[in-house]
């Protein structure tokens, strides 16, 4: 383990996040409300770690493998830190645990909060709050890459380790200039969002709020009811478009906007095309079955099912019906969407489509091969071949998964005496989605649940935000081992 | 004429042989000495003991003056160089055999003729082709293109759907189409001739038509051919190399039904990388027992394209015992062609070296014979004659002329139109004609056609 580099690019990770939690320190300065003080005293704790970390001189050898795994994970944790001081020392939640919990939720784009009532909150803390998942949402890792120049540390597994997806794609030669590229991307649509949400009747304030949490399938809002609050079928369909954007390969979106505009970016995609074949397969038959069953509005009904079935693809998290109240059919469909998630490249969490589709392909192969025993099948996308490695590593992704999962229901069932609330709360932080089953629900929160609990979901965050393998490495002793 | 063939590989010796007939000054270079001595024994033509590549041999012998150059050594590198060395050179016309590298594109910048290359001849694909050819239109036993593509030559066999069957030529030719194409050949029981007004049509023949392009669909449908090859075949490969790859590949984008049979394991994963729908399957082409697991009996083409010509043989042999009506049968020795087609249930041989052989003939031109094509066992060969006014029978009518018996004219290109003669058609400066003839009568043909 090269420690001394991996605490100097920790130091400027916190460098980087206290900086920029100097921009809600100024909101809350120029707002004149009694947070300012919080925020000064958690930019002064941040900036100063983080300048003792970054004089630590560097290791002579490179990062391998395992140190960049471990710079993430803990680059990821220390985030979570940071991003808990301003909620801690403002005293808006009294908790540290509740306060890492909020923070480490925003960061990984969870969404999961355990504030009851946020309509009282300071702005600035809100903002701070929304802007915790922006960072997240496109990767902090990523995010130091691109800002600090010559951060000459890991490079592409650095990359891979944070980029969710079976394989990080390199979109320019430099590591460096693909995350930026992303992170430009990123913020033209984030930028686009907020102008449209700002005409459709929201604040700018709330506008800025929302496309944060939006574009990075966060999902914390700044109203108590989230998008329902506003009462606005135009907003709610602005939302659902752009939770479906983010939801979709970042590399694409590049593509498209920089490579001369060609729709074929997106139609030639074959992970896109399953991804948005199973959101109208789903919109379609919840709202079929809700319809033939209750009846009801149909513009409403659809628009309802839409979003919710978008927020939840995507992992974002956002609610405009309580789908608790919905036929077990629809919430069955809601569940293995949160399992399944949006794109890999994308801001989205869940598994990712593109393994459920090669996971299908791989299945399809291997009937085959009971009827025909000497068959020879590669699986493909688009033409070109996915090597039989990288399918172990996801049937391997996918059981893990499962295996995280279910050690996690047990370790929240000590507290939580109920199981849909101890599954769906574990889907819900595993996934990056926010709104569980039970009670942790859409209309519900997370306050109520232990603080053990709260520990553990807060880890599973981390696990689905880097998609286990990076974490759970640091569980080996070979990791360790000199 | 002045040929200069480079290689006298197995290809280079089935040439030699087809041409060494027609009065040809050829030359042949290789650099095994053995051949050469045998070539020269038997047929003649003037041999040279060298290295192609060496650019000094190259520039300092023979070339300047040659018409065609023929680079058909083993080696794809070796023929792109010589045929960029034979063209600096001064060579008019240069055909390159490729058997590896995908050269029939013209890629951004990059040009064959750029590689002094004028044709790309490539043995796979033409074996692969004409199977492709043989399944997706099962009638047509033959095609070949004339003048620049625009007319064909193609063999179809004669049926139980066809209307032809019974009916005399006299009788065909009166019912008001006969313009539009031109019966040049039937062959019956592996005799071909060239047919008269008074021939029936029979179950079993081989017709040869002599018509446009565009027409292609019509004459398939004055045939009677209409609703065959709608329903898709189900094909096995046996034999997953570059022609078992290249014919799969063509039948999966015809929808048909393709299993690949490959018996090596590391290039049957590379034939499924390449391949979309066609089932690959690894296991020895000959295992009675894996065959029938896959239905063998059930379908209706086998295709065997191994390199090893026995496990072609016993395969095609195996399958044809199970009930498999059209088999096909990849061979090397030509010899094993005229073995297969009389003896035994095999439905087909092809040899891509005849193949190869026969397709390189059609560039030998003569001053004024411009392409050049002999059919496969037998004495018949068509030729594409210019006719300019020295030519003894410009300015008459057909029927003027006494033309032998077994001669005669396919069709006419005046202009940019084209015209099936007929007794009082005239003949005229500048026309272009198709000319079918028995190898016996060419000469006294020519007489009336060239000036020599």
């Amino acid at each position: 383990m090269q420690f001394k580099t991996i605490f100097k690019a920790l130091g400027m990770i916190t460098g980087i996040l206290s900086i920029i939690l100097l921009i809600p320190t100024c909101y809350a300065f120029i707002s004149e409300t009694s947070d300012f003080m919080a925020f000064l005293v958690s930019f002064a704790i941040s900036f100063f770690i983080s300048t003792v970390l970054v004089f630590i001189p560097k290791s002579k050898s490179n990062l391998k493998a395992r140190d960049s795994y471990a710079l993430v994970t803990f680059g990821w944790i220390a985030a979570g830190f940071v991003g808990c001081l301003p909620y801690y020392f403002s005293g808006c939640i009294p908790s540290f645990t509740d306060a890492y919990f909020e923070s480490i939720s925003g960061f990984t784009t969870t969404g999961a909060s355990i504030l009851t009532d946020i309509e009282s909150m300071p702005p600035a803390i809100l903002l701070w709050r929304s802007a915790t998942q922006w960072l997240g949402g496109m990767g902090i890792i990523v995010f130091a890459l691109a800002v600090i120049p010559h951060l000459n540390i890991g490079g592409m597994s650095i990359f891979q380790a944070e980029v969710p997806g079976p394989t990080a794609e390199k979109l320019t030669p430099r590591i460096q200039d693909t995350a930026k590229v992303l992170w430009f991307v990123y913020l033209i649509f984030t930028v686009i969002l907020v102008i449209l949400l700002w005409i459709s009747g929201m604040t700018l304030f709330e506008a800025i709020n929302h496309s944060f949490t939006t574009m990075s399938t966060g999902g914390f809002s700044t109203s108590n009811s989230s998008v329902a609050g506003f009462h606005s079928p135009l907003i709610e369909w602005i939302i659902t478009l752009f939770m479906i954007i983010a939801g979709v390969n970042f590399a694409l979106h590049y593509r498209f906007l920089f490579q001369g505009w060609k729709i074929g970016e997106y139609t030639r995609d074959s992970e896109l095309r399953f991804y948005l074949l199973v959101i109208v397969i789903s919109i379609t038959t919840i709202a079929a079955i809700i319809w033939i069953r209750e009846g009801g509005n149909i513009a409403t009904l659809i628009r309802d099912t839409s979003f919710t079935v978008a927020s939840i693809l995507t992992t974002t998290g956002f609610g405009t019906a309580d789908y608790e109240l919905w036929p077990v059919y629809g919430q069955f469909i809601l569940m293995f969407l949160m399992i399944m998630g949006g794109c890999a490249g994308s801001t989205a969490g869940g598994i990712k489509s593109i393994r459920f589709m090669l996971v299908l392909k791989y299945m399809y192969v291997e009937t085959l091969k009971m009827i025909h025993p000497n068959l020879i099948r590669t699986v493909k996308i688009q033409d070109s071949v996915v090597e039989r490695n990288v399918l172990a590593n996801i049937l391997g992704f996918i059981y893990l998964y499962t295996a995280v999962m279910i050690v996690s229901v047990l370790l929240v069932s000590i507290e939580t005496n109920d199981m849909i609330t101890a599954l769906g709360s574990v889907i819900a932080s595993l996934g990056n989605i926010g709104p569980g089953f039970g009670t942790v629900g859409p209309t519900e929160n997370y306050a109520h649940l232990g603080s053990f609990t709260k520990w553990i979901l807060s880890m599973d965050m981390v696990m689905g935000r880097l998609e286990i393998l990076t974490f759970l490495v640091l569980f080996l002793p070979h990791t360790w081992k000199k | 004429m002045k040929i200069v063939i480079a290689g006298a590989g197995e290809v280079g010796f089935h040439l030699i042989e087809n041409l060494s007939k027609n009065n040809l000054n050829i030359i042949t270079i290789d650099t095994n000495k053995k051949v050469l001595t045998k070539l020269s024994q038997n047929y003649g033509v003037t041999t040279d003991h060298a290295n192609i590549i060496d650019s000094q041999y190259l520039t300092t012998n023979y070339l300047d003056d040659a018409d065609l150059f023929l680079a058909i050594t083993n080696s794809d590198e070796t023929n792109m160089i010589a045929c960029k060395l034979a063209a600096e050179a001064g060579v008019k016309r240069t055909i390159c055999r490729i058997r590896q590298i995908d050269l029939k594109s013209d890629y951004k910048g990059f040009s064959l003729k750029s590689l002094g290359i004028d044709w790309v001849i490539n043995p796979v694909l033409l074996v692969a082709d004409e199977i492709v050819r043989l399944i997706l239109t099962p009638n047509i036993v033959d095609t070949h293109e004339f003048l620049n593509g625009e007319i064909l030559l193609t063999g179809y066999r004669m049926t139980e759907h066809s209307r032809f069957i019974g009916k005399s030529i006299r009788e065909l030719e009166g019912d008001g189409k006969e313009d539009l194409f031109q019966i040049a050949v039937i062959q019956r029981n592996n005799i071909s001739h060239i047919p008269q007004k008074n021939d029936i049509i029979k179950y079993g023949d081989i017709v040869y038509f002599i018509y446009q392009k565009k027409d292609f669909t019509f004459l398939r449908k004055h045939l009677g051919y209409v609703q065959i090859s709608a329903k898709s075949k189900k094909v096995i490969i046996n034999g997953g190399g570059n022609i078992g790859l290249r014919v799969a590949e063509q039948l999966e984008k015809a929808n048909q039904k393709v299993k690949i049979i490959e018996k090596d394991l590391s290039r049957s994963y590379r034939i499924a990388e390449t391949l979309q729908k066609a089932l690959v399957l690894n296991f020895d082409g000959t295992d009675l027992k894996k065959l029938h697991s896959e239905d063998i009996e059930k379908t209706d083409y086998f295709i065997s394209v191994t390199d090893s010509e026995s496990q072609n043989l016993t395969s095609c042999l195996l399958a044809s015992k199970q009930g498999v009506e059209r088999t096909i049968c990849l061979v090397q020795q030509p010899e094993l062609l005229q073995i297969i087609d009389q003896n035994t249930p095999i439905s087909l041989a092809i040899s891509p070296r005849i193949l190869t052989a026969r397709y390189l003939v059609q560039f030998i031109q003569g001053t004024n014979i411009s392409s050049y094509f002999s059919m496969l066992n037998s004495q018949i060969e068509i030729l594409e004659i210019h006719l300019d006014n020295r030519a003894k029978c410009v300015g008459c009518r057909l029927n003027e002329i006494n033309l032998p018996e077994n001669v005669m004219i396919g069709i006419v290109k005046r202009g940019n139109s084209y015209l099936i003669p007929k007794g009082s058609t005239h003949l005229e400066r500048g026309d272009v004609i198709l000319v079918i003839l028995h190898r016996f009568d060419r000469s006294e043909a020519l007489g009336f056609f060239i000036n020599r």
